[in-house]
């Protein structure tokens, strides 16, 4: 740690790391996300949880520390923010290429913090532990974010992929269906002025 | 918008009147003048004889014994359209204003009907003869309430489109000389003023006569169902002739479908019903534009019908379409994913918001909406995004907004289309979807299956 070639290797290895395993999270969050709503949620959170609990538990290999809760809080906090900040702002629901870039920017200010406090005093266990902890919690809270945004945005434009993504696949004769009942109800509409 | 473009038109023609006196065949553009001055007088809209004008336009006489006089409808609509309206039309002769009645309406073609109790000495004859393009025609109104004028154009031949037929003329008409007729030489009836070509110069049009001769046979058939005073006898009148001129366009789109291809996507389209163009590319396009080639079209049946002057209406009752083919050459999934949905997004659909934020009256019921995916017979799969509303005063023509996007097998060939429809049954507005959808398909898709 005190030489700085070695501590700059490291930087390097652990932001393209980082950079691989946020950007296979977000894929993955995508193509789960085909499959329905929710279950893409469960499923990117999980294997975020995966994903980057491996890259942890090979940090942690390399570098026994401590890993310090006030530092965790406050990767989870600009990951908060930034998520809220950019979601509106530059209209970023799931499947946008702003969603990686800023999932890697986060990530490592994170890991780069952890790598930081690292000390030689903390098991291994323990800190794959916090640390699963961590990516697990900024997982759920990145993708509760996002469901519930994606619902804001529903209500004022009647377009999202991810409500898309997890309709069901109509033929059609259930196409003609939905026609004929959307059309009706617009008539009782009028019936009821 | 395109349509609007396009001023609210008139017909203007008669093939038996009744006339007492017809005038002499003019000799001269003096005694052509002299003779057109004796049957052509300002029709406006007041609350009262002397009140200030609403609105104002030209009328001829068609049946000098019995009163009668062609405008446009849009020159006599508001009368007829507002509801609990103290508005009446008035037809100025000498300056001095008595009271019309409106006999019968043809909102397909802008003509009205009106008489008054009053016995002219003359009136106008329709031009028996066919009418060759390039032969001099003369177009009478009062413009800008100014006095009766006289303008000298070309007849450039017939505009018929599915439903629509309309007189080009190269004639400057301006506003106010809207109901007035257009003549030959002998001052026959050749047309109705109705319209011009909004930004273009002395491009100008009128419906053609024969029109006004079936209106008056319309009436003297007893087949005019419309009253000055009864609103909602008025509005169903009004509904039937929307829906007929609407079935008729609805009839001249499926006579004319066929399909044409899009970049590597076959799509329908309606031959020379609609107009088209190349879709002008937004900035968000533009800054993609080399990684990803995308073409649009913007086609839209260029004639409309007008319905009110009215500014909470649009107006007129219109068809359009636009489609967007795209294919991805540099993006990657996410990047092309998030391209399309701004195309898919925009432009938004649900007009009946800004009413309801403003408390205004909506010419039409909240937007019934749906979402879905579903596939056609040619196994695309389509991602449907669509809201409908009937008008409140019509609560058989429907407004509609339809926007599909479907991908090819690789996901990297989308087509993106949108239509309005407003205007249509919903069950013609079903059928037309229903075919739409059908008719899409990919030709590499199918040339590999």
């Amino acid at each position: 740690m005190k030489n700085p070639v070695v501590s700059i290797t490291f930087f390097v290895i652990l932001f393209l790391i980082s950079l691989i395993a946020v950007y296979l999270t977000t894929y993955i969050q995508v193509t789960v996300m085909a499959y329905g709503l929710f279950g893409g949620f469960i499923a990117a959170a999980v294997v975020g949880w995966l994903l980057l609990g491996g890259l942890s538990w090979i940090i942690s290999k390399e570098f026994k520390g401590i890993f310090l809760l006030k530092y965790v809080l406050i990767s989870m906090t600009a990951t908060t923010l930034f998520t809220v900040l950019f979601t509106p702002i530059l209209h970023l629901d799931h499947l946008t290429y702003f969603t990686p870039i800023f999932n890697v920017l986060i990530s490592f200010i994170g890991l780069f913090f952890l790598f930081q406090i690292l000390t030689p005093d903390v098991s291994r266990s323990k800190l794959l532990a916090r640390i699963s902890l961590f990516i697990f919690t900024w997982q759920t809270v990145v993708f509760t974010i996002s469901y519930f945004s994606s619902k804001i945005h529903m209500k004022y434009t009647v377009e999202a992929p991810g409500y898309f993504a997890s309709l069901k696949i109509k033929t059609p004769q259930e196409f003609e269906q939905d026609l004929q009942e959307t059309f009706k109800a617009a008539a009782v509409e009028n019936s009821k002025n | 918008m395109m349509h609007k473009n396009f001023l609210a038109a008139l017909f203007v023609s008669v093939l038996s009147l009744s006339a007492s006196v017809v005038f002499a065949k003019p000799k001269s553009k003096f005694n052509l003048y002299r003779n057109v001055s004796d049957i052509c007088y300002q029709v406006k809209t007041s609350l009262s004889e002397n009140a200030p004008k609403a609105s104002y336009g030209t009328g001829f006489v068609v049946n000098a014994k019995r009163g009668w006089l062609i405008t446009n409808y849009h020159v006599v609509s508001d009368v007829i359209q507002k509801k609990n309206s103290t508005y009446r039309n008035f037809v100025v002769i000498d300056g001095k204003p008595i009271q019309a009645k409106i006999l019968d309406i043809d909102i397909l073609r802008d003509l009205a009907l009106i008489q008054i109790d009053y016995q002219f000495k003359s009136e106008i004859k329709l031009q028996s003869k066919a009418i060759k393009e390039g032969e001099k025609i003369f177009s009478f109104g009062i413009p800008k309430d100014l006095k009766l004028s006289m303008v000298d154009g070309i007849f450039n031949g017939y505009l018929e489109n599915g439903p629509f037929h309309k007189i080009l003329m190269s004639t400057p008409i301006n506003g106010g000389m809207s109901g007035g007729p257009v003549t030959n030489n002998e001052g026959k009836l050749v047309g109705v003023n109705v319209s011009t070509l909004r930004n273009s110069d002395n491009i100008s049009f009128s419906v053609p006569g024969k029109f006004v001769g079936e209106l008056i046979s319309h009436v003297e058939e007893g087949g005019a169902r419309i009253s000055d005073l009864d609103y909602g006898k008025n509005q169903l009148y009004l509904q039937s002739q929307i829906l007929m001129g609407q079935n008729d366009i609805f009839l001249a789109m499926q006579k004319n479908w066929k399909k044409e291809v899009l970049n590597e996507w076959s799509v329908p389209m309606f031959g020379d019903l609609m107009k088209c163009w190349m879709q002008k590319l937004n900035e968000h396009i533009k800054t993609e534009s080399e990684k990803v080639i995308a073409f649009g079209k913007f086609c839209e049946v260029p004639d409309s019908m007008f319905l009110s002057s009215d500014e909470k209406f649009e107006g007129t009752l219109f068809y359009t379409m636009n489609i967007f083919s795209a294919s991805n050459k540099k993006l990657n999934r996410f990047q092309f994913a998030d391209f399309l949905n701004g195309l898919f997004n925009s432009p938004k659909m649900l007009r009946n918001e800004n009413y309801n934020n403003d408390e205004e009256e909506a010419p039409s019921t909240l937007h019934q909406c749906s979402n879905l995916k579903m596939k056609n017979k040619k196994n695309l799969t389509f991602q449907v995004s669509y809201c409908t509303s009937t008008y409140l005063k019509y609560p058989k023509i429907m407004e509609t907004f339809f926007k599909m996007i479907t991908y090819d097998d690789s996901g990297n060939n989308a087509l993106i289309v949108n239509f309005i429809l407003d205007g249509f049954t919903s069950d013609n507005a079903i059928e037309f979807l229903k075919k739409v959808v059908e008719d899409i398909s990919f030709q590499k898709f199918n040339k590999d299956s």
